[in-house]
């Protein structure tokens, strides 16, 4: 076989054992943590912004299309190469470059794990608040290109809150920066623009992010209900109050039985919903707030309560939580989590509705959410070898966006569209709206190589009609 | 398992590719690649069982680099058995592309016999401790390290000149009244460190057990461990044979990585019920060192041993193959005089795994100075531990690092206190 052009030029960018180009070697980088699969043609590890730029100016001018992937942990298609494109590789790009705690600032390269950059704030008395579930193996890169959420957003918002700046390969190969160390940066908020928009408008190299310093004290609580109405009306009334804790999850039974299963957290697997509040601030105060919740909590009929004594407790309450996407496997080989949002008062209605779809579909679903913003995470349990219960599950999956969308909410709180919910767009968006995102997107990558088909629907009218 | 890669299908579909394994596997912690990962390993797996890959020299480098240590396991929500499904894919890899001559050599040829196996060793002895090791490689001795032969002298420190089981000979073996202990001789402890052997059979004899040594060959791990499931088989077979020839309460072994596959043998014959019945049988008496201690108790220590900081390692075939984690901490603790302080990370491998540390030398090296690193943290003088592969290679790694840190088997530190 001749030996492909394209990865000649490559290796020569990145040195040869950097490039990857073998059918065994590209079988492992066509999937994400979504169901979407592609084949790439080559896998590129870069290291530095040099590099990435060289790759990214070389397959402009080849007209090939590209994607950076960090730990390819997207729920949603969004870091499945396209056919025959390039999986530019960001995993060894993961030092963190400075942490300066006086301007409260971190900068770091796109691989370094959420996780890892906690690591190595927390001895310093500092975080970095958005807390994706999937932090210990979620990037930075990633959670810009999503705009990731976590537990901990409902207080302190979502990443886009917390980027300062961007040092970005544009698609044409050129290098800039968004944003950066002063607070407020003259022109528009470019750095807005491009997180969240799923690595579809260029590849971040660098990425200066704010860092906060660590609450004075963490009150964890889990609360226990018969039913899930409960748990949720007793979000409703801790927010009513004027209190916002900095997490409120709930799961519901399924995910119970398979989180108790899996990581053994302690969870009465008989219990309808488990609600976990978090606290977090100036120790003044919290007390007499953790006690107006626990009112609130047996007003709502609580079944059991109890509040973390220490670190090791708070981070066995939470070890369920985080592993819940991941235990939901114990029940069914594969599942599809859709991340729809409504407005915190139609939670209810959401959840109920969210039923009545896996009755129809004859599915299990299972309920891990922020409820504190109204984010769902209803997962669909499947076996993917089974074509028939693939096309209901895709059905069933669309049908709950649709009322997400509906009751006011959207169709990702943040795991973003990618492939897996390009028609669902217009549930929110109109025509315009989408040709205006269009609009930006060719501007700034005409020949639409730059993760082409992920966001944006192609068959714009099709979707707009469905 | 049996000789059909398609019966690893469901534990492969289980996979649901969030990704997790990324924090916890030590290869892809060096590597950053997807191919060396749990994740990876499953997709390869699976695209060979449904034919969308062909199996070819290809997948050398991705199915052998695993360490097999089972961290992946240990943090995966659904508990994808990955090392189980990494062996399936190399059992196929040995089927369909083949295996080298010089391994086939040594699973079928050395490992069933002892006493071929015992020449060899010999031949490389006298190379190794007289420094001449052309002579050793002219006559083809360690044909089977081939070019990394190399580097398995500067692991191994010194070879001895004489195996346990020649020892044996002369040792006391019968301690009284106690349960009659069976005890399987692990080839690392036989040919590389008797010391550790003859320091288990003496603490048990002064424990008051009647011990039997066993004529044992190899337990099939690293046979199993390179996909040769026919040597592992064979040589499980020859090991059922001898075990059932020994009257015993208890099968003891000191080395982990024995008990956990002795434990796994009906695994091996999950195709014919018959055997399958046999190995359970066995399996359910097979104790290790410290699992065994800690049931039965130690012999009464007289305070003669190391006193000061000691901490432990442990080998991935004991705490993730078998969960036994509480017990050689329990029985350290135990011994006068010694501050027992937890290592951080003690359960991460420590880069042996076999005949890693040879094969993979540089990736291994990596693992093995994060271990040395984690040592120091500890101030310990001495680091135990309870697996042949793991003392050679942390006591390589002390010697690297220039650390002042005595490593010793677990039963090394009992005899001296109890004598």
């Amino acid at each position: 076989m001749a030996r492909d052009a394209l990865v000649a030029e490559l290796e020569r960018i990145v040195g040869r054992e950097n490039v990857r180009s073998k059918p065994v070697d590209l079988a492992v980088y066509g999937y994400d943590a979504g169901l979407a699969t592609g084949r790439p043609r080559a896998v590129v590890f870069v290291q530095t912004t040099e590099q990435v730029a060289q790759v990214v100016k070389t397959l402009y001018k080849k007209g090939v299309p590209y994607l950076a992937r960090g730990a390819g942990t997207n729920l949603s298609g969004g870091t499945v190469p396209p056919d025959g494109g390039v999986v530019i590789e960001t995993a060894r790009m993961n030092r963190i470059l400075e942490i300066d705690l006086e301007n409260q600032q971190a900068l770091v390269e796109p691989g370094v794990f959420n996780l890892t950059l906690q690591n190595a704030l927390a001895p310093h008395g500092y975080y970095y608040a958005p807390d994706p579930a999937s932090q210990k193996v979620s990037t930075m890169g990633g959670n810009v290109g999503e705009n990731s959420g976590g537990p901990h957003c409902l207080k302190y918002g979502v990443t886009s809150n917390h980027v300062l700046g961007l040092e970005v390969v544009l698609p044409s190969g050129e290098v800039v920066w968004l944003g950066g160390r002063a607070p407020d940066t003259p022109g528009p908020d470019l750095v807005g623009l491009f997180v969240g928009a799923e690595g579809t408008l260029g590849i971040a190299t660098k990425i200066l992010v704010r860092i906060m310093r660590a609450p004075e004290r963490v009150v964890t609580m889990l609360a226990i209900f018969e039913s899930l109405e409960s748990a949720g009306q007793t979000v409703s009334d801790i927010i009513a109050e004027g209190i916002i804790p900095a997490t409120l999850e709930i799961m519901d039974n399924l995910v119970i039985r398979a989180v108790e299963e899996s990581v053994h957290a302690g969870y009465p697997t008989d219990a309808d919903a488990v609600l976990i509040i978090e606290l977090d601030g100036l120790a003044d105060g919290m007390d007499e707030q953790a006690d107006r919740i626990m009112e609130l909590c047996e007003k709502n009929g609580v079944v059991s309560a109890r509040k973390a004594k220490d670190a090791t407790e708070r981070a066995e309450l939470w070890a369920g939580r985080k592993g819940a996407f991941g235990a939901v496997a114990r029940l069914r080989p594969s599942y599809l989590v859709c991340d729809g949002t409504v407005p915190r008062t139609q939670l209810p209605a959401a959840l109920a509705a969210v039923r009545e779809v896996g009755r129809k579909y004859d599915l299990m679903i299972g309920n891990v959410f922020h409820a504190g913003d109204g984010n769902l995470h209803p997962l669909i349990l499947f076996d993917a070898r089974d074509p028939d219960e693939m096309a209901r599950v895709h059905k069933a999956g669309s049908e709950i966006l649709k009322i997400c969308a509906e009751l006011g909410g959207t169709i990702s709180g943040e795991h973003g569209i990618g492939t897996e919910k390009l028609k669902e767009m217009a549930f929110v968006f109109r025509r315009a709206d989408i040709e205006f995102m269009r609009a930006i997107k060719a501007a700034l990558d005409p020949k639409n190589l730059c993760n082409p088909g992920k966001v944006l629907p192609e068959e714009l009218d099709a979707a707009l009609a469905a | 398992m049996g000789e059909d890669l398609r019966q690893v299908y469901d534990e492969v579909a289980k996979c649901n590719r969030c990704g997790f394994c990324q924090a916890h596997c030590p290869i892809f912690d060096i590597t950053k690649d997807e191919r060396n990962v749990a994740r990876g390993h499953n997709a390869h797996v699976r695209s060979l069982i449904e034919g969308e890959l062909e199996i070819s020299e290809d997948f050398k480098d991705p199915l052998f680099e695993c360490l097999l240590c089972k961290a992946c396991v240990a943090n995966c929500f659904p508990a994808v058995r990955t090392e189980r499904n990494v062996v399936a894919g190399r059992a196929e890899y040995v089927r369909r592309v083949g295996q080298p001559r010089t391994m086939r050599f040594l699973f079928h040829r050395l490992l069933p016999d002892p006493v071929r196996m015992g020449r060899f060793v010999r031949l490389a002895a006298v190379g190794k401790n007289t420094g001449i090791t052309r002579l050793a490689r002219a006559l083809g001795i360690l044909k089977w390290f081939g070019k990394d032969f190399d580097r398995v002298e500067g692991l191994v420190e010194r070879l001895p000149t004489r195996f346990f089981r020649e020892r044996a000979r002369t040792l006391r073996l019968d301690g009284g009244a106690g349960r009659t202990v069976a005890y399987f001789v692990g080839c690392g402890f036989n040919f590389v460190l008797p010391d550790v052997a003859e320091a288990t059979v003496e603490v048990l004899v002064k424990g008051g057990a009647r011990v039997r040594v066993v004529d044992n060959v190899c337990c099939g791990l690293p046979a199993y461990g390179y996909g040769d499931l026919e040597a592992a088989r064979a040589l499980a077979r020859k090991n059922m044979d001898a075990l059932e020839q020994v009257d015993a309460e208890v099968i003891l072994t000191d080395c982990g990585s024995c008990s956990a596959f002795l434990k796994e043998y009906p695994e091996l014959f999950e195709e014919s019920p018959e055997e399958r019945d046999r190995a359970s049988r066995l399996a359910s008496r097979v104790k290790g060192f410290s699992e065994y201690l800690a049931e039965d108790g130690c012999p009464s220590p007289r305070g003669h041993g190391f006193r000061g900081k000691v901490t432990y390692h442990d080998p991935c075939h004991l705490s993730r193959y078998q969960g036994v984690v509480g017990q050689p901490r329990q029985v350290l603790r135990g011994l006068p005089g010694v501050e027992y302080v937890e290592m951080p990370e003690a359960d991460r491998c420590c880069g042996a795994a076999g005949s890693y540390n040879v094969l993979h030398y540089e990736q291994s090296m990596v693992v093995l100075d994060r271990k040395m690193e984690n040592l120091r943290k500890t101030e310990a003088g001495v680091l135990a531990t309870e697996c042949p592969g793991c003392l050679i290679q942390l006591r390589y790694g002390v010697r690297r690092a220039s650390l002042p840190v005595r490593v010793a088997h677990v039963s090394e530190l009992v005899r001296e206190a109890c004598s």
